[in-house]
């Protein structure tokens, strides 16, 4: 009895197995016979599909469903997110958009695996650096075949350049943005009869830093600034005094590493290590590192570069702390006051089914009105060109004397055929900055090393 | 449970039966690989010969094993990190969890409670505990340099010092050797006092009956935690990706471990077929140390 009952169930499982086999094998065939067929369709036109969707879900008096994916999952972030996704969706009945928050650390892989497999999201947010990079990878939809002349002028141009991929197609829309600036404590600056307005060069600001300095015998409980803890890095000084990209030419995409305004420039970053101590430099960068203990907010540091972001942070870490911003000083006078800066875009992933409704979205979030919301909302600055006074962002304390930094904001593209090259080179440079090498020697190897990436990459 | 099963499928001696109960024993490993893991395995051994970007694949023979070699400025940069931190971690934590071990053999006040707050570290994994290593490395107001200054030695920076990342990453994982502790425990219970009675009869010292008769007969266990110990250090990655914050693998390129380099190569910039031929060689490496391992071990691994 046992026997039969045991070999009855196990021909049930198999059975079951075999047919839920031929379930999913039946289901899959069918989906990319119907994924094929779309994908030939899209080729032809796209337009047409998409509308005879449309039409279809309209037909039903339902809207079209649409995925918009990013990882913005704070309370400081979501319900702002939420809500500007709600009132796209009450704006009109043609398409619903749901908001999924993925952790940072698994979104970017899950978008390139769903566009492997031909269903990824119809919305998805990205960096702003590697657009062009995605593009040549085949990741994203060009929307050329939307865009507007009034939409494309919204943006300042250095922010469409960097949507822009390489074949001159328009591949994404800037969502955010960020630049650099230095923060400065008012009360330290007031006590050492100090003008933030005086700190126009690099000369002044070394000058200014030092009467900030506090000194117990030999150890500091006070310094002034450091230029590559905080947000800034020996790239943020190189590419101001460049004014613009330090480590290669923009139109040649040679190295240009050694070139003696680097040489120059980074021995001067090395010398504020020098002169705080290496002791002090590791305590004040481990400092930052960890989040725990950020020196600027507890009034150990006078002055600190951060991103435009950093205001939200010291919000809630020291929401008494007396402070401003002044522009990235000029390495020489005239020279300009070009910080790096970077952000994040709107883009819609390669193959997805409704790109025409994704645009919609888009250029909704992207509008002027949702912008001033959203920066409002969470801090953050928008490409947009058009911001005024007027606008409810601008009314907020410090957003006006950040904006300006916008205006001289580089944002660095890395040609997509040096692609990597920072993995080889940031090694090099970071011994110059720990003062293991001279930074001199540091730049040169760096140079060379540049070249052979460059040699056997082509 | 299975017994008639095996007789009604024709199993009927007793080393068909044994081999039967093997493969039910391994049943589920073996469902997990073949439906799950020798798929990717198999597909990411045909990709390692293709440039490979997750969307498009266009094969190109040895390309990537040839730029492994010759062309990667990082490759030996990368093994070279991680050979690093293999050759000092394997020892020092098996070591040190047999010691561990043999001092919670003894019966000495609080051993329960000892026993239990040595192995504590073991079930904190994850995120959360590098963390909270980085604020105990922290180097003017970190715990460890605290400590280390009570004793008069000024710490270094252990996270910002390029020489000084991958110790400090030994140190934490020493903090973790409890798992490795509570095996050797078990076994160390096993071992008849006579053994040790009976070498104390005979004028052996304590040196001596750790060396004649504790590591021989925790060598299967030592051998174990080798093996797997072997296979770990080569993984390491969280460790390198965390503690470099922004997963390069700085100060200087010391903590860019092998498995980070493939991550970079992969998921920044989507090399992934070169990605896979790097997993393949990682692959090769791990396997013939095994082997060696295996092989060596016949010379000191003792089974009773």
């Amino acid at each position: 009895m046992k026997k039969k009952l045991l070999a009855s169930l196990l021909a049930a499982a198999m059975a079951v197995t075999a047919l839920t086999g031929c379930g999913s094998d039946g289901g899959a065939t069918t989906g990319s016979t119907a994924s094929t067929g779309s994908a030939a369709a899209e080729e032809s036109a796209p337009a047409e599909e998409a509308a005879g969707e449309e039409a279809a879900a309209e037909d039903n008096g339902e809207a079209v469903e649409l995925e918009f994916w990013a990882w913005w999952s704070s309370d400081a972030r979501k319900p702002y997110i939420q809500q500007m996704v709600d009132d796209f969706n009450a704006s009109q009945s043609k398409y619903h958009v749901n908001y999924v928050d993925i952790p940072f650390g698994d979104i970017f892989t899950k978008n390139i695996a769903q566009i492997a497999a031909g269903d990824p999201c119809d919305i998805m947010a990205n960096s702003m650096e590697e657009v062009k990079f995605r593009a040549q990878e085949g990741q994203v939809e060009p929307l050329d075949a939307y865009l507007t002349d009034d939409v494309v002028g919204g943006f300042y141009e250095q922010y469409m350049e960097s949507c822009t991929g390489d074949d001159g197609s328009v591949y994404a829309l800037p969502f955010s943005v960020d630049t650099r600036v230095i923060y400065y404590n008012k009360d330290h600056f007031e006590e050492a009869g100090i003008n933030p307005e005086d700190i126009q060069t690099w000369d002044d600001l070394w000058e200014a830093a030092h009467k900030l300095d506090v000194q117990d015998g030999d150890d500091y409980t006070r310094i002034g600034f450091l230029p590559v803890v905080g947000n800034g890095g020996v790239d943020t000084w190189l590419i101001n005094a460049n004014g613009g990209p330090c480590w290669f030419d923009e139109e040649t995409t040679e190295p240009t590493v050694n070139s003696d305004v680097n040489k120059e420039a980074f021995a001067w970053v090395r010398s504020w290590i020098d002169y705080y101590g290496d002791s002090t430099y590791n305590e004040i960068s481990a400092a930052f590192s960890s989040g725990m203990a950020d020196p600027f907010a507890s009034g150990v540091m006078s002055m600190v570069v951060h991103t435009s972001a950093y205001t939200a942070a010291l919000a809630q870490t020291a929401p008494d702390l007396n402070y401003g911003v002044i522009l990235l000083p000029e390495f020489k006078e005239g020279n300009g006051h070009t910080a790096n800066g970077g952000g994040f875009v709107l883009e819609i992933p390669k193959g997805a089914k409704n790109p025409e409704g994704a645009y919609e979205f888009i250029k909704y979030a992207t509008s002027y009105e949702v912008q001033d919301f959203l920066c409002t909302a969470m801090g953050d600055f928008s490409g947009r060109n058009d911001f005024t006074d007027e606008s409810q962002f601008f009314q907020k304390p410090l957003v006006g004397d950040i904006a300006k930094a916008l205006e001289e904001t580089s944002t660095i593209i890395v040609p997509n055929s040096i692609k990597g090259y920072q993995d080889v080179i940031n090694p090099i440079i970071d011994e110059g900055t720990l003062g293991i090498a001279p930074t001199d020697d540091v730049l040169d190897r760096a140079q060379q090393a540049f070249s052979d990436f460059k040699a056997t990459h082509e | 449970m299975f017994g008639k099963l095996l007789d009604l499928l024709g199993v009927k001696t007793r080393k068909g039966r044994e081999n039967a109960y093997g493969y039910i024993f391994i049943l589920p490993w073996l469902i997990g690989f073949l439906g799950l893991t020798a798929g990717p395995m198999i597909f990411s051994l045909v990709t390692s010969f293709a440039d490979y970007n997750m969307l498009k694949i266009d094969f190109i023979g040895l390309g990537n094993y040839e730029r492994m070699f010759f062309k990667d400025q990082l490759f030996f940069k990368a093994l070279g990190n991680t050979l690093f931190y293999a050759v000092l971690n394997i020892p020092l934590v098996t070591a040190g969890g047999v010691i561990v071990a043999v001092i919670l053999n003894k019966s000495v006040f609080g051993l329960r409670t000892f026993r239990t707050i040595y192995y504590l570290p073991s079930i904190m994994v994850g995120v959360g505990t590098y963390f909270l290593w980085m604020l105990m490395l922290d180097p003017s107001t970190g715990i460890i340099n605290a400590a280390l200054d009570l004793i008069g030695i000024d710490g270094p920076a252990w996270l910002s010092d390029p020489n000084w990342t991958k110790p400090a990453i030994i140190v934490m994982h020493l903090w973790g050797l409890g798992g490795q502790m509570l095996l050797y425990l078990a076994r160390l219970q096993s071992i008849p006092q006579d053994y040790y009675e009976a070498a104390s009869l005979d004028g052996a010292s304590a040196w001596q009956k750790f060396r004649k008769i504790t590591v021989p007969l925790l060598s299967p266990i030592i051998f174990y935690n080798l093996t797997i110990g072997i296979i770990g250090a080569f993984q390491v990655f969280q460790e390198g990706y965390i503690f470099s914050g922004d997963g390069t693998g700085k100060p200087a390129g010391s903590l860019l471990f092998y498995n980070l380099h493939v991550w970079n190569q992969a998921f920044k910039n989507f090399d992934t077929g070169y990605a896979n031929a790097l997993c393949w060689f990682l692959f090769a490496v791990v396997m013939l140390l095994t082997v060696i391992n295996n092989r060596v071990s016949k010379k000191w691994v003792h089974y009773d």
